[in-house]
This record gives C-alpha cells, sequence and structure tokens, in this order.
C-alpha cells in the first residue's frame, strides 16, 4: 500500500471512493467507520481499519426525507453519503453518545440503513461524576466484543499496547506539523493543505497513517520558508467541523494566515496523548473520558478549561484574532460562545463569529471576515 | 412583528380547572420557602423527584415556568434578551425564556405566578437533551449556587425499556447516591429511606392512576382530548411523590370512568382520532381545539406518555426504581423502540391520523419524526401530517399556514 504523494488538496473522499480501503479490503481485512472520536485504538487493535467519517460535499437531498432539517450540516451530510451508498464497503460503524445530533443521526441510521452495522458507545459527559469510568470501561469492553466478531481478531494486551503507541505517534506528528507552522512567521503550505493532511491521516490505515505524517513533516521542514515575511494577522479558529476549506481560503486571501485551530477536524483530535504507562483499556477509557475542550462535555469548569486551551493556543502562536466557525443549529457549540466570546474579548483577544452551513453566503462571509482582519 | 393568532385550549373537564390554582398555590409555596426554612431547588422535569420532597426541598422547574412563560403570551420577548445576549435562535427556548427572565427580567412582563425565586440549587438530571446540562452550567455561573448534574445514558437501540444492561443501571444509581450526599450537606437534613419508600409508594400510585387514564381515553368516544391532558400533567411533572398528585388523578380518574360509562366523549360525533407528537404549543393549545371542527379529537400523544409510565415503581429496591425512573423517557430510548410503542398506540387507540409537531426547539423529540412516520405507513398504513412549530417561542408560528395544512390532512382522512 502505497502512502498518498504530494499535496492533496481535495481529500473528502467518502468510504466508496477511498482507494486505501479498498485495497485493504482486498486482502481480506475488516473496516469499521468512525464520527467523532470514538476509541480507534480499540479498533486498530483487533487489526481492524479505523476511518474516520467527514461529511461530504454533495447537496443535502435524500437525507430530508429522513431528517429533519433542525440538525447541523455534518450529520445530515453524513445520512447523505449512507443513503447513497457511500458507506457501503464499511464492515461496521462505530458512534459514541458525542452529541445530540449524532445519536438522533445514529438512530436515524440504524432504523433507515441495513448496513454497515452500528454500535453505539455510551460515553458520560462529565468525567468527575461517580461511576463514569466504571461504566464506560463495560461500554468499550462490549465495543470490543463487536469488533472481535467484525475481525475475528482477539484483543491482547500486547495489541492494544502497540495500537494505542501507533495513534499517539501519530498524534505527535501532527503536533509537529502544528508547531512548524504555528512557530513560523512564514509558513508556506496553506491552512487547506494543513487540514487535508490531518483529514488523510484519519482516513488511511494508521500505521500507513505514521509513515505518510513523517514524510509530510520531512518534506514540510524542507520546503519551509525564511521567517518574518510579513506582518500578517495571525488567526486561531475555534469550533466543530469545517464543512469545506473555504474559510481558509477567504483568510488567506484577505491577507490573514490561520496559525491555530481548537476545531473537532483540528487540534482537538490530537492535542493530548493517551497515557502508555495505564493498564491500557483504563488508559483508553480516561482518555475518551476525558475530552476537556470538547463542548458537548459537561464537567464543571469545561468552558474554562476550553478557554485556556485556547489562550494557551493563543500564546503559544501570537494569535491576533480568533474567528469562531459555528455549524447552524450545533447546540454545544452555541451555548459556549457567548461565554468564550466575552472572557477573549477581556483578555485582549478579538472575536468573529460566523455560522456555517453548506452553501453559506460566501460574499457576506468574505466581506466580514476582511473587514476583522483589517481590525488586527 | 406581527403576531400570529394564538388561541387558548377550550377544556371540557371539570377537573382541569383545578390546575392553575395547584400550579398557583406552589409557586406560592416555593417564594415562601425561605421564610419556611427550605431550598429552592431549580430542577428537571425528569428528575428523581421524591427525592425533594423527601429532603424537604421545593423544586421549581424552568422547563415548566418557561411553558407557562408561553402559555401567557410573554417568552418570545424574554427569548430576545437571550438573543441579544448572543446565543442563537436556534437554542431551545425554554433556555432562552429561563435566560431572558434571569437576566433581564425588569425589562420583561410579569411572569406566571410570580416567576421563579432565585435559587439556592440547581439540580438536573441529563436523561433528554445535553442542552440541558450546558444550560444549567451557565445558571451556575450566573446564580453561584451548588449544582448537581446527574446523567443517565442514553438507551442504545439493543436494549429495550426492559432489558437494560446492569451497568447503565449501577450508574445512575452510583450518581443518586452521590445525589443524597449533596442534598444532605447543603440542606444539613438526614435522608431517611423510609420517607423515600412513602414517595414511591405514592409515585407508584399515581403512575397506576395514570395509567387508568391512558387507557380510558381508549374508549370510543374519547372521554378526554390532548387539550385536557397537556394541563393535567401538571401535577405528574411538578408534584410526582406527593399526596396532592394522587388526589388530583384519583378525580381525573373518576370523572373519565364516569364518562366511559355513560359513553361521553369530548366530541358528540367523533369521526377522527389523532395521535399527536412532541411538546404542545404552550401559545396556542386552542389547536386542539382546532380538530374538533372536522370532528376529529387527538386521543394519545408520545408527550403525554412520557409522564407516567416511566415511573412505574415496581421493584421493591427504592433506589432501583429512582435509577428506573430517571432512564425511561420517550426523549431516551432509541427509535426502534419509539417505533415499536407508536406502532403499537396507533392499534390500541384506534388512530386514523398522526400529527408530527416538528418542534425548532427539541431537536431530540423531532429526530424520530421521518422515521415514525415511515413506520406507521409501511406498517399500517397510517398517515402523518408534519407541522412546523416551537415550543413556546411563538414568532415563528403560523396560525394561518398550520391550520390550511391541517384543513387539508383532515379532507385526506375524511
Amino acid at each position: 500500500m502505497n502512502i498518498p504523494s504530494g499535496p492533496q488538496q481535495l481529500s473528502r473522499f467518502t468510504p466508496k471512493q477511498n482507494k486505501w480501503l479498498r485495497e485493504w479490503k482486498d486482502q481480506g481485512k475488516k473496516v469499521v467507520g468512525y464520527f467523532c472520536n470514538a476509541p480507534s485504538e480499540l479498533i486498530w487493535a483487533h487489526d481492524i481499519f479505523p476511518v474516520r467519517l467527514f461529511n461530504g460535499e454533495n447537496q443535502i437531498e435524500k437525507a430530508d426525507g429522513y431528517f429533519p432539517n433542525l440538525f447541523c450540516f455534518y450529520t445530515r451530510s453524513l445520512l447523505e453519503l449512507a443513503l447513497s451508498g457511500e458507506m457501503a464497503p464499511l464492515d461496521g460503524v462505530a458512534t459514541f453518545s458525542m452529541c445530540d445530533a449524532v445519536v438522533q443521526m445514529a438512530n436515524v441510521f440504524s432504523s433507515s440503513i441495513s448496513r454497515p452495522a452500528i454500535f453505539f458507545i455510551s460515553r458520560p459527559h462529565d468525567r468527575d461524576i461517580a461511576g463514569a469510568l466504571s461504566f464506560f470501561k463495560t461500554e468499550l469492553t462490549e465495543f470490543s466484543a463487536f469488533l472481535e466478531k467484525i475481525s475475528g481478531v482477539k484483543l491482547t494486551d500486547e495489541s492494544l499496547r502497540q495500537s494505542i503507541r501507533t495513534m499517539n505517534n501519530n498524534r505527535t506528528l501532527l503536533k509537529k506539523i502544528y508547531d512548524l507552522r504555528g512557530l513560523s512567521d512564514g509558513f508556506s503550505l496553506p491552512a487547506g493543505e494543513i487540514a487535508s493532511i490531518t483529514r488523510i491521516s484519519q482516513m488511511i490505515p494508521p500505521d500507513l497513517a505514521g509513515q505518510y505524517l513523517e514524510e509530510t513533516l520531512k518534506r514540510i521542514q524542507a520546503g519551509n520558508g525564511p521567517a518574518g515575511k510579513g506582518k500578517k494577522p495571525r488567526i486561531h479558529i475555534s469550533g466543530s467541523i469545517l464543512p469545506d476549506d473555504d474559510l481558509y481560503k477567504i483568510i488567506e486571501d484577505g491577507g490573514g494566515c490561520v496559525v491555530s485551530d481548537d476545531l473537532c477536524t483540528g487540534s482537538r483530535h490530537f492535542w493530548r496523548l493517551v497515557d502508555e504507562e495505564r493498564e491500557p483499556m483504563e488508559a483508553l477509557a480516561h482518555y475518551y473520558l476525558s475530552l476537556d475542550i470538547c463542548p458537548h462535555q459537561h464537567h464543571l469548569g469545561g468552558e474554562d478549561e476550553r478557554l485556556g486551551y485556547i489562550m494557551d493556543m493563543a500564546g503559544r502562536y501570537r494569535v491576533n484574532g480568533v474567528i469562531f466557525c459555528i455549524q447552524r443549529f450545533c447546540d454545544p457549540h452555541q451555548f459556549e460562545y457567548p461565554y468564550l466570546k466575552d472572557k477573549l474579548n477581556a483578555a485582549g483577544l478579538p472575536v468573529l463569529a460566523l455560522e456555517t452551513e453548506q452553501n453559506t453566503g460566501m460574499e457576506q462571509v468574505k466581506n466580514r471576515v476582511e473587514a476583522f482582519l483589517e481590525t488586527l | 412583528m406581527v403576531a400570529s393568532k394564538t388561541e387558548k385550549a377550550a377544556r371540557s373537564l371539570e377537573t382541569t380547572k383545578e390546575i392553575y390554582p395547584i400550579l398557583k398555590e406552589y409557586y406560592g409555596r416555593a417564594w415562601r420557602a425561605k421564610e419556611e426554612g427550605r431550598l429552592v431547588c431549580w430542577a428537571g422535569v425528569g428528575d428523581p423527584r421524591e427525592l425533594y420532597w423527601v429532603m424537604d426541598v421545593i423544586p421549581i422547574f424552568p422547563e415548566n415556568f418557561s411553558a407557562a412563560c408561553g402559555a401567557k403570551q410573554i417568552a418570545a420577548q424574554a427569548c430576545e434578551v437571550a438573543e441579544n445576549c448572543g446565543f442563537a435562535r436556534e437554542t431551545c427556548s425554554y433556555f432562552r425564556n429561563t435566560y431572558g427572565f434571569m437576566t433581564g427580567a425588569d425589562r420583561l412582563p410579569l411572569p406566571p405566578a410570580g416567576g421563579m425565586p432565585a435559587p439556592d440549587l440547581l439540580i438536573i438530571a441529563i436523561n433528554s437533551c445535553h442542552t440541558r446540562s450546558k444550560w444549567w452550567r451557565i445558571m451556575e455561573r450566573y446564580y453561584r449556587v451548588p449544582t448537581f448534574i446527574l446523567e443517565a445514558p442514553n438507551i442504545p437501540w439493543r436494549m429495550r425499556m426492559n432489558s437494560i444492561e446492569r451497568h447503565y443501571i449501577d450508574f445512575v444509581t452510583a450518581q443518586l447516591k452521590e445525589l443524597i450526599i449533596f442534598l444532605e450537606k447543603h440542606t444539613g437534613k438526614k435522608f431517611s429511606v423510609d420517607k423515600l419508600e412513602e414517595s414511591i409508594a405514592i409515585s407508584r400510585r399515581t403512575a397506576k392512576l395514570m395509567e387508568e387514564i391512558y387507557s380510558l381515553r381508549k374508549a370510543i368516544p374519547c372521554p378526554m382530548g390532548a387539550e385536557d391532558m397537556a394541563t393535567a400533567l401538571m401535577p405528574v411533572i411538578v408534584l410526582r411523590g406527593t399526596k396532592l398528585a394522587v388526589e388530583f388523578y384519583e378525580k381525573l380518574a373518576a370523572e373519565l370512568r364516569q364518562r366511559v360509562a355513560s359513553g361521553e366523549g369530548v366530541l358528540n360525533n367523533e369521526k377522527i382520532r389523532l395521535l399527536v407528537d412532541n411538546i404542545p404549543p404552550w401559545y396556542t393549545r386552542g389547536l386542539y381545539n382546532y380538530f374538533h371542527k372536522y370532528n376529529a379529537i387527538s386521543v394519545a400523544e408520545t408527550y403525554t406518555t412520557t409522564f407516567g409510565w416511566e415511573s412505574p415503581m415496581q421493584f421493591s429496591d427504592p433506589m432501583e426504581n429512582l435509577a428506573y425512573a430517571t432512564m425511561l423517557n420517550w426523549l431516551n430510548i432509541s427509535f426502534a423502540e419509539r417505533e415499536e410503542i407508536l406502532n403499537r398506540l396507533v392499534r390500541e387507540y384506534s388512530i386514523n391520523g398522526v400529527i408530527f409537531l416538528a418542534n425548532k426547539s427539541c431537536k431530540i423529540y423531532s429526530g424520530s419524526n421521518m422515521v415514525l412516520a415511515r413506520s406507521i405507513q409501511e406498517k399500517q398504513g397510517i398517515p402523518s401530517l408534519m407541522l412546523e412549530f416551537d415550543q413556546t417561542d411563538q414568532r415563528d408560528y403560523s396560525d394561518t399556514q398550520v391550520k390550511l395544512r391541517i384543513d387539508a390532512f383532515m379532507e385526506m382522512l375524511n
């Protein structure tokens, strides 16, 4: 299997279009897709290729007949892909009880699409509440049983440890790439390409992803331009999932540069490492229970932890302004936004909020972003 | 903004007339709580309410309050206050209404029953949507009072209400025990398992009465429509576990028995039996009466079944009873189970058509609309109507449009 070569600008291939998936299955092996933060380490430890599912770029048509227009574009797009047969090659789908929209969408999947089989993992939203860890560990054990049925491969302590090491390695490499970008003054690659690299690394087998990221890191280091290419406004993007990469281009065309993010499809996915010292199942349970900087968590102090994360990024990468990019109908992000905005403003960081869904009026977004960049 | 026409419900039953006085008296009790040495807790409608009575805490429900504000036609203004503070209009209108009154009451009309007295505690069981937990954290920041958020996990579709896996029940029980410790700490009172057993026994009796009431509504002609039922829910929501709730439902059941015995229905010439899904449009419950124009009546609602069947309290262990009662909720079961229940209700209530209120504020309610509509059409040939609404923010309600669509649906059913 070959690693992806060169800059992959348009990397929104569906499972059906995913040639690595096809090659993997040609070997007689299995693939399980996942939405957000399902424990991909566990999937990989059963010798199953974990592939992250991103929204597509098609118009929503079929999904409107199954799911009301009250949910974010991300979930509706995933449903659209499934109804269009784009998920057919998957042997299973893992879903967390992430946010309400995903739970609802997974329910629609389960009721309306015969395959792939979905496994629902219930994940408490408060890491500090009594009984949470013990409950979640049982859920993970059941998930492991589901995976074993799919691949016929039993989980071992060593296979799980190895899997965790592989994923942590990929996370570390992505973090290094982000550092290369964020710490520099004149980064050579457009933000859309970094987003693309991040995405691809979650859509190819994890060991191959590691090689891909190593190569990419070397390529970037070699091609990185000299520092001090001029004072551009440095932007941090905050939100969930960008439906496409247009915003990056708009910011760059407007004279700004994206230096960091706290996006589900960005740093939130890889910033922290699973503890390799702990018993592996325990370590995984602890890790996925403590997704501190995700707004669908409701433990005490969650908003302040996210605020702290953004401020750390802002300091580390010399951010001048924050652009919130919130999907329309995204409750968790919409509930946190006013508090974060006020606190960031108080800390001297200007904030722009954009609401997105598919085909958001691009002209309007452009004007607002350009006006914002001019103030920085 | 031109406000669309809204209508009050015209009720048929004597017993439902008692609701407003009960509500008013209850809120009055909450306002007197501090003088009487009791703590006021803002709570969720799916909470293990029995614990509050045992610990002598007065629960007030922002969701119930926001429904009442909708009924009083003032929720929209409060929602605007929240929007001006940066909250998206797509967020739950119960939240926006509460936020509006929390931060901007001086600019708003007088709320019903004097409004909610400020909380000493904030408690909620998350057993439906997760926006409530974010909402409670926002209120916690504002009021700076001790807060407890309990989570009942979603029941996955591999399980049914009667086959919930042990670790789910254990998880909820562990949290209930923490909640008791929390309540003891902040009230300074000791928890009594005997008092809990008493309250649970009362809830058990309430559940039996509600089961009978729902059963009586199967009669043809139906003795009680949604226009009465939506209001008559108030005691089990706000007062589950108290004698007041039992007394009310005993009266209601008696009135219904008598009506069924004498063949007295709401309608003289009942032709169409409807099932309505989702939270009532609080600002225009007269819509349920609009059906009568077509000799149609809502004889069953998924909303009403959420309150009553979830708390049968059939176990001997009180904590087990509370754990199940906290987990079981129409909004916490899988679509697979919703399909099964809905199809059963359609059969048992001799339903001719289902109306889905696609509630903008309650995504987890509305999410199953199309799946359910398809299911009853495919399995039983029963048609559905989808109407767009919000539960308490009336700005998006168009009376003319909604009624036109109902007219067309009724003509098709006839």
